[in-house]
């Protein structure tokens, strides 16, 4: 084989390895829900441990501050992201892919929780148990979200949101339970989000 | 080493040239990407990467779709079935020249 020819297939090999490896791009998403939720988890908990003074009703508005919020945000964020290459990589479009079925699913019990209890009078406790289920679809999107990106370290945070979603059942009915979840939240959320940040590529210029 | 003799005459001509193999490298991995990733990723300029482009798009292995994202336009290049279907086949054509090894 000639030295061109060498020269070459280093080139295709390296090219490969580019889009292999290219880092993955969430971590701003990351950060926006790991300080909105537990920012809102701390509301919560402070309003039913009664700290403020403020009525139940205030947690209503709590939430749809947070949907307000997601509204407005994710599509600024996913905007800025449309620079970055390596968005088309495995590791990223799968990240979109499972992160958008575990917002689905938690969304899909939210609103089954907010029946049962609206129509069919169950108590109001068991909303906490979204707590749980959000903690299962951070666990399964992280592992899932890791393993294909080739970041062995996401397997921390998906194991801590996994074992996070087994203590939940204990604490239901508790204020407690949302300080937990926020911690929860910190660490599988906002720490990540941090590490992503850090190692995402630069923005490349707008085509001209 | 391989029993099998190289063939230069399976090589895909659509494919074979350093930059269109390397953009081929890339898509296969990361699909679809913009042209500006491209040019970055290459270290191609704009004009010889859009003839490259061109080439693989008339053999039906890339798609090129323009749109605007606010007033700012976007290419975006995506690897179609026959394409990775011909970057497979180009790979296990030059297998015998390496050995044995298709390169990854």
């Amino acid at each position: 084989m000639t030295t061109s020819q060498q020269a070459d297939l280093q080139f295709v090999r390296e090219m490969t390895e580019a889009g292999r490896g290219a880092p993955l791009l969430g971590g701003r998403i990351y950060i926006f829900w790991g300080i909105l939720l537990s920012t809102a988890y701390v509301f919560q908990w402070s309003v039913l441990d009664g700290r403020f003074g403020l009525p139940a009703q205030a947690l209503g508005l709590v939430w749809i501050g947070v949907g307000i919020t997601a509204g407005v945000g994710m599509p600024l964020l996913i905007r800025g992201l449309r620079n970055k290459p390596g968005r088309g990589a495995v590791g990223n479009r799968v990240d979109n892919v499972v992160w958008s079925l575990s917002a689905l699913s938690i969304f899909s019990f939210a609103v089954g929780i907010a029946m049962a209890t609206a129509v069919f009078g169950k108590p109001a406790w068991i909303w906490d148990f979204v707590i749980a289920v959000g903690f299962v679809g951070y666990g399964v999107s992280l592992f899932t979200t890791g393993e294909m990106a080739g970041l062995k370290w996401m397997r921390i945070p998906s194991f801590i949101a996994v074992i996070g979603a087994g203590c939940v059942p204990a604490l239901v009915g508790q204020p407690e339970v949302y300080l937990f979840g926020a911690t929860i939240i910190i660490a599988t959320a906002l720490v990540p989000g941090i590490i992503l940040v850090a190692g995402e590529p630069k923005s490349l210029p707008d085509e001209s | 080493m391989s029993d099998e003799e190289f063939d230069a005459g399976r090589l895909d001509e659509a494919i074979h040239g350093r930059l269109r193999l390397g953009i081929m490298a890339y898509l296969s991995q990361a699909s679809p990407a913009t042209f500006n990733e491209l040019k970055e990723m290459t270290g191609a300029t704009g004009g010889n990467l859009s003839t490259h482009l061109r080439k693989l798009e008339d053999s039906g292995y890339i798609t090129q779709t323009k749109s605007f994202e606010g007033r700012k336009p976007l290419t975006t290049i995506a690897l179609t079935d026959a394409g990775r279907t011909a970057f497979t086949s180009y790979l296990e054509a030059l297998r015998p020249l390496l050995g044995g090894q298709a390169a990854e």
